[in-house]
């Protein structure tokens, strides 16, 4: 077949215009967040903390079983909850650094980023499915073990009724949401301050240890452990061990869960800036 | 029915640097090429067009919709962008596939359109080896192949050509012109006239921001051919052929350096003639000739003057 612009021959290209449904413009987030959970999960080191995870669960298992012999004796038992709650925060941590770290950064270095905004994407739903990539596994390694655990508890300790369970549930569920939803969105934060996975790596390392230093460091100076709340890894124990276990008062878990809630939307604020100021985009 | 592109007082400037400075022109051509030398502000035009950045002042339309965040109009668009870092460790069909899905289509569908765009442009080989394995040739298919996949109804290349081995050159040409045959809207940048001469004779030349000129290729080709040109001559005995060529009219001026001589003349196809029959004669040896001019960064500097 010849062109009419000049002489070249031009082999059939075999074009089918496309006339099927087309995925709404609302659900384009969930792609831009499968991409990255499939990046993520070519990283060893993801699919192996994954499980890794899981690990403290039979550490924790263990304790349940001996607490569940203490109790029958008539002795108290002992804290389980707020332990294993460090344990996957831990998890979490490690999680994010490895999930996260690269969600903003890899765009812009590759400048994957302008091929993205020239297609029907917005802007929420770009930054929607990056935060999803790094709430979802965050949310697997804090939730997954603790429903299992609680689970456990329920079935073999012989004090523990339907309302117990049903609190430890909506404990960790909450804990687990505020948790996710957080470190998802300051990584989002770190991630865009840097076009390197590994700086935003160690930013977000950076960050963790001196978020907890500075917390613990006015604490100690002004001699009140509301300063406390500035860390949301404080403020997530502190939080589950009120939920689950009673422990503190109302005012302060409204203050943790506040703590979550501020970090959450300066994370997003800032990952938004960035891009939105034309900074990010390439 | 509105013209593909209008630009209109249009500037855009980032913080103190201004990159487009009062733009306005009409296009409605099949091909439009954009040509200016690097700096030129050729890739932020293009970004403003396919809404990547919004202009600091003035308009800018696309089939007379302004892009930025139009989503109805980046769905029909096709965007290769000029650099070619792309994400490594995706493989052509899964890189092709996922900006597919973002243009909202199902996946399955997605990797049908992405396996046959590849084939197209003779990757189908290296469709599952990660891009960072790819040279820098088959990693420009692979963006022209995310960029043509769905058929789009007006495409945006910068600088498509760059890098590209000779298969994949001609590969594309033929694509982009068949595409606009078949009513697709192409805008293709580079800084290479003869570049843009294959596929279009329709040209925006772009300097520091500027529309310097709009026209067609033998229109640019003439005011190339119309400002002097500088060409360096090796040869044995100067002396002797710099007096020789004193003695034509359109030879402007001589320089004189050591085994060679700078002769600037304005009408360089004549030039090169008689300089080739003085070459072919006895009386002059002459080692070699260099145009010092012939690239765009002189036909700048002379269009600005």
């Amino acid at each position: 077949m010849n062109t009419n612009q000049g002489q070249a021959r031009v082999e059939r290209l075999d074009y089918q215009p496309y006339d099927g449904p087309l995925e709404p413009l609302a659900g384009r987030f969930l792609v831009v967040a499968g991409h990255q959970l499939r990046l993520s999960r070519k990283d060893k080191w993801f699919r192996r903390l994954l499980w890794f995870s899981f690990f403290p669960l039979g550490i924790f298992a263990v304790m349940v079983i001996v607490q569940s012999k203490v109790e029958q004796i008539g002795n108290h038992g002992f804290n389980l909850w707020s332990p294993f709650w460090g344990a996957q925060i831990f998890s979490a941590i490690l999680i994010t650094y490895l999930c996260g770290r690269s969600t903003i950064g890899e765009d812009l270095r590759t400048g994957a980023a302008s091929v993205y905004f020239a297609r029907p994407v917005t802007l929420n739903g770009y930054l929607g499915g990056k935060w999803l990539s790094v709430f979802v596994p965050v949310l697997f390694v804090t939730l997954g073990p603790a429903l299992l655990l609680i689970s456990f508890r329920f079935a073999i300790e012989p004090g523990a009724g339907l309302l117990s369970f049903l609190r430890w549930l909506a404990g960790f569920l909450a804990a687990s949401i505020l948790l996710s939803a957080v470190m998802g969105a300051v990584m989002l934060a770190v991630s865009s301050l840097t076009r390197r996975a590994r700086t935003a790596g160690f930013l977000w390392i950076g960050f963790i240890i001196g978020m907890s230093a500075l917390a613990n460091g006015l604490a100690k100076s002004f001699d009140d452990p509301i300063y406390t709340v500035i860390s949301f890894t404080r403020a997530s124990a502190r939080l589950l061990a009120y939920l689950v276990e009673g422990k503190g008062s109302a005012d302060m878990a409204a203050m943790d869960a506040l703590s979550h809630i501020v970090w959450l939307v300066i994370g997003l604020g800032i990952v938004r800036f960035r891009i939105a100021a034309g900074k990010t985009r390439v | 029915m509105p013209p593909f592109l209008h630009i209109e007082s249009m500037s855009k400037w980032y913080g103190q640097v201004i990159a487009l400075n009062d733009i306005d022109f009409e296009s409605d051509v099949p091909i439009l090429g954009l040509l200016g030398p690097n700096g030129a502000g050729k890739s932020s035009l293009l970004k403003l067009l396919v809404g990547l950045s919004r202009p600091s002042r003035g308009k800018v339309e696309v089939f007379g919709l302004q892009p930025w965040q139009n989503h109805d109009l980046l769905a029909g668009l096709g965007y290769t962008p000029e650099h070619h870092k792309l994400y490594d460790r995706l493989t052509p069909i899964q890189f092709v596939s996922l900006l597919l899905q973002l243009s909202g289509y199902l996946s399955e569908t997605a990797y049908d359109m992405a396996a046959r765009a590849i084939e197209q442009l003779a990757l189908g080989e290296k469709k599952d080896a990660p891009i960072h394995t790819l040279s820098h040739g088959m990693r420009q298919r692979v963006k022209l192949a995310q960029a043509i996949a769905h058929h789009p109804s007006w495409l945006v290349l910068d600088e498509p050509l760059t890098g590209m081995d000779p298969l994949g050159r001609n590969m594309t040409i033929e694509m982009v012109r068949r595409m606009a045959a078949e009513g697709t809207r192409v805008i293709v940048s580079s800084h290479v006239l003869h570049e843009l001469e294959a596929l279009t004779s329709d040209i925006l030349l772009l300097n520091r921001g500027r529309l310097l000129a709009q026209g067609s290729v033998a229109e640019i080709r003439e005011l190339i051919d119309e400002h002097p040109h500088r060409i360096l001559i090796k040869s044995e005995n100067i002396r002797s052929l710099g007096r020789e060529l004193a003695g034509y009219d359109y030879v402007k001026r001589i320089e004189f350096e050591p085994g060679h001589l700078v002769v600037e003349t304005d009408r360089p196809d004549d030039f090169y003639t008689m300089i080739g029959e003085l070459a072919a004669g006895d009386d002059f040896i002459v080692h070699s000739m260099i145009s010092l001019d012939d690239n765009l960064e002189a036909v700048f500097r002379y269009l600005v003057k």
